[in-house]
């Protein structure tokens, strides 16, 4: 059973990676032209943020931008403390309040979208900052009339301690893996860090979903559902703050990943569906896949971990003192000779193209490739941690935890 | 237009390929896996040989026939000990050996019982004080296991017990006749030095208080 799941791990890891590799080195017309500037609202959904709030308006000030084509709306989301005052000191910015009661972001941006009178409008989370040339470069992506989403790349600007490095390492890998989404049109993600949307699209489809804690998520599906193009352009570039404690990284992944499962089970009809082309066809069967993996590592580590306890235990039991015998260390020999190869040798593989996937991304960013210990980090004990949060996510999906935003 | 069906089938055929890449690896690893087995139970065969010579040579030419040293004795027994981890850890890492692995399996019981006798003949015959424990198992059975745990203990701990490990239900005429001369039908069961017999587990502190 165990060499089963393995095989199938590895298949879909292998399979999964020569698949992305070909779209890499896929040929596409860029077909963006220059100077192109509609009119954008852009709104900045804030709850107690006075410490961001001011740095997020400056950036949005400083884009290379006509003045006259932005219009700057905070909603201010129940903040107690002197994040309305701030924003309020900006004389560009229109400051209102949300009274909705939705969970989390999305009712703040329903509010702000009562206000948005311009053709395009653009969300930005009040902890985020743009670089002043990233709004024309997603802008031109909306010349296509079928464009109703553009986002931007992310870059983590507080990557101080190790929690935060390893999260600038999946920050680039997410980067190009929606790169290459956007490229074969399956992208299906508006993340909060700067994402502009075409306002009348978004209207029609009755705005964001309030009971969704995903909320970017699921207004990107729902484009896709009704045959929108959701487009990248990473040149766009934009800076967030990742979360930096353990407590805090591990709300933001079981909302995120609660948000997966709750967004893919109510868009199940995507899948394999002929209608929504290659994000019915490979999409979303390979989000269905990426879960199937999850589950079967889960149960694949959880059995090892369960058969390895078991029989220590009854050596401890039956041994007592005397265990310390039946511990000896290996000669190099007898480890390879122990290896079973057949399973080993396409998880090697599928390790070597994940690096080497994971170089491009780095070229991609613009980021220098070179071994540190948070890529060590990242590639060992990271992906229990994810993991973990994967199953607690799964577990409260199950047992229909009350969702928290 | 991408053909976006092609670029599927490549990534299938190329995932396809290493994995058979992978199992023309352990193909050829098997062979060297096989290879160390079978240069283990020569290697066996020949120092068991080497004595018999031996002794045959005392024999006919007058002299004592116990002659063994104690770490002839334990090399001998070592590799049959080893050869038999060899065969555990290898056979399931087998792809299409079958048959080769129950050869192997077969040649090493039939070596065991070889090599036990012939301990117990020298214990009886000549005034050697080693023990031999002739263990009797079932594959996949965890009392067997449990048993086998205590066993590779009390071989590390003491160094003059010599441990003879045979499946009980491998299809082997010799164990047979070893099982109906030990009247055994149950796994796990030890012969301690010819003369006691246990069934079911034995702990570690019985087994040593009999082994004293």
């Amino acid at each position: 059973m165990r060499e089963i799941i393995l095989w199938i791990l590895s298949f879909v890891s292998l399979f999964v990676s020569l698949f992305w590799l070909q779209i890499i080195y896929l040929k596409k017309k860029n077909s963006l032209l220059k100077e192109y500037y509609p009119a954008v609202s852009i709104l900045i959904p804030a709850h107690n943020e006075e410490k961001n709030i001011a740095n997020s308006i400056k950036s949005i000030l400083n884009l290379e931008y006509p003045k006259n084509r932005l219009k700057v709306i905070v909603i201010n989301d129940s903040s107690t403390d002197k994040t309305k005052e701030i924003a309020s000191k900006f004389k560009e910015v229109l400051v209102i309040d949300n009274k909705h009661k939705g969970i989390g972001k999305a009712s703040a941006l329903n509010q702000g979208l009562k206000f948005v009178n311009t053709e395009l409008f653009a969300v930005l989370d009040s902890d985020s900052e743009v670089k002043p040339d990233s709004l024309k470069k997603l802008v031109l992506l909306f010349r296509d009339k079928k464009t109703a989403a553009a986002i931007s790349q992310i870059k983590i600007k507080n990557s101080k301690n190790i929690l935060t490095k390893i999260q600038r390492i999946e920050y680039i890998l997410a980067a190009f893996i929606r790169k290459l989404m956007s490229k074969i049109d399956t992208l299906h993600i508006t993340p909060g860090v700067l994402s502009v949307y075409r306002a009348s699209i978004v209207k029609k489809l009755k705005n964001f979903d309030e009971n969704n804690i995903t909320e970017d998520l699921e207004i990107a599906m729902r484009l896709r559902y009704y045959h929108y193009n959701v487009k990248m352009n990473d040149e766009a570039i934009t800076y967030t703050n990742a979360p930096s404690t353990f407590k805090d990284l591990w709300n933001q992944r079981i909302r995120w990943f609660r948000g997966f499962i709750q967004n893919n089970l109510k868009y199940k009809k995507l899948f394999m569906s002929k209608k929504h082309g290659l994000m019915g066809k490979i999409q979303y069967p390979l989000n269905a896949i990426t879960f199937l993996t999850i589950l079967l590592t889960f149960f694949l580590i959880s059995y090892e971990l369960i058969r390895t306890l078991y029989q220590f235990i009854t050596k401890l039991i039956l041994l007592k003192k005397d265990i310390f015998y039946t511990f000896k260390i290996p000669t190099l020999r007898e480890i390879l000779l122990n290896i079973d190869i057949k399973y080993i040798f396409p998880l090697i593989i599928a390790f070597l193209l994940s690096l080497f996937l994971l170089s491009l991304a780095y070229k991609n960013s613009k980021e220098r490739w070179v071994l540190t210990p948070e890529l060590l980090i990242y590639f060992s004990i990271y992906p229990i941690l994810r993991l973990v949060h994967w199953i607690v996510a799964i577990y409260k999906e199950t047992t229909k935890v009350k969702r928290k935003w | 237009m991408v053909n976006y069906k092609r670029i599927i089938f490549v990534s299938l055929f190329i995932t396809i390929l290493i994995f058979l890449a992978g199992l023309l690896l352990g193909l050829s690893l098997d062979d060297t896996r096989v290879n160390d087995i079978i240069t283990n139970l020569n290697q066996n065969e020949l120092n068991r040989e080497s004595y018999l010579v031996e002794q045959d040579f005392i024999k006919n030419l007058g002299g004592g026939t116990c002659y063994l040293s104690d770490q002839r004795i334990n090399t001998l027994s070592g590799e049959l000990t080893k050869l038999g981890q060899l065969i555990t850890r290898y056979e399931p890492k087998g792809i299409l050996r079958e048959d080769e692995y129950e050869y192997l399996k077969r040649k090493y019981f039939l070596l065991e019982i070889k090599t036990y006798t012939f301990f117990t003949t020298l214990r009886k015959e000549c005034d050697y004080n080693f023990n031999t424990v002739l263990f009797f198992y079932d594959i996949n059975h965890q009392e067997s296991l449990n048993q086998g745990y205590i066993l590779d203990s009390l071989v590390e701990s003491k160094k003059d017990v010599h441990v003879f490990s045979l499946d009980r239900n491998f299809e082997e005429s010799s164990l047979e006749t070893v099982k109906f001369h030990y009247n055994i039908s149950y796994s796990p069961s030890l012969i301690i030095n010819d003369k006691i017999r246990k069934e079911g587990l034995a702990s570690l502190e019985e087994l040593k208080e009999i082994l004293k």
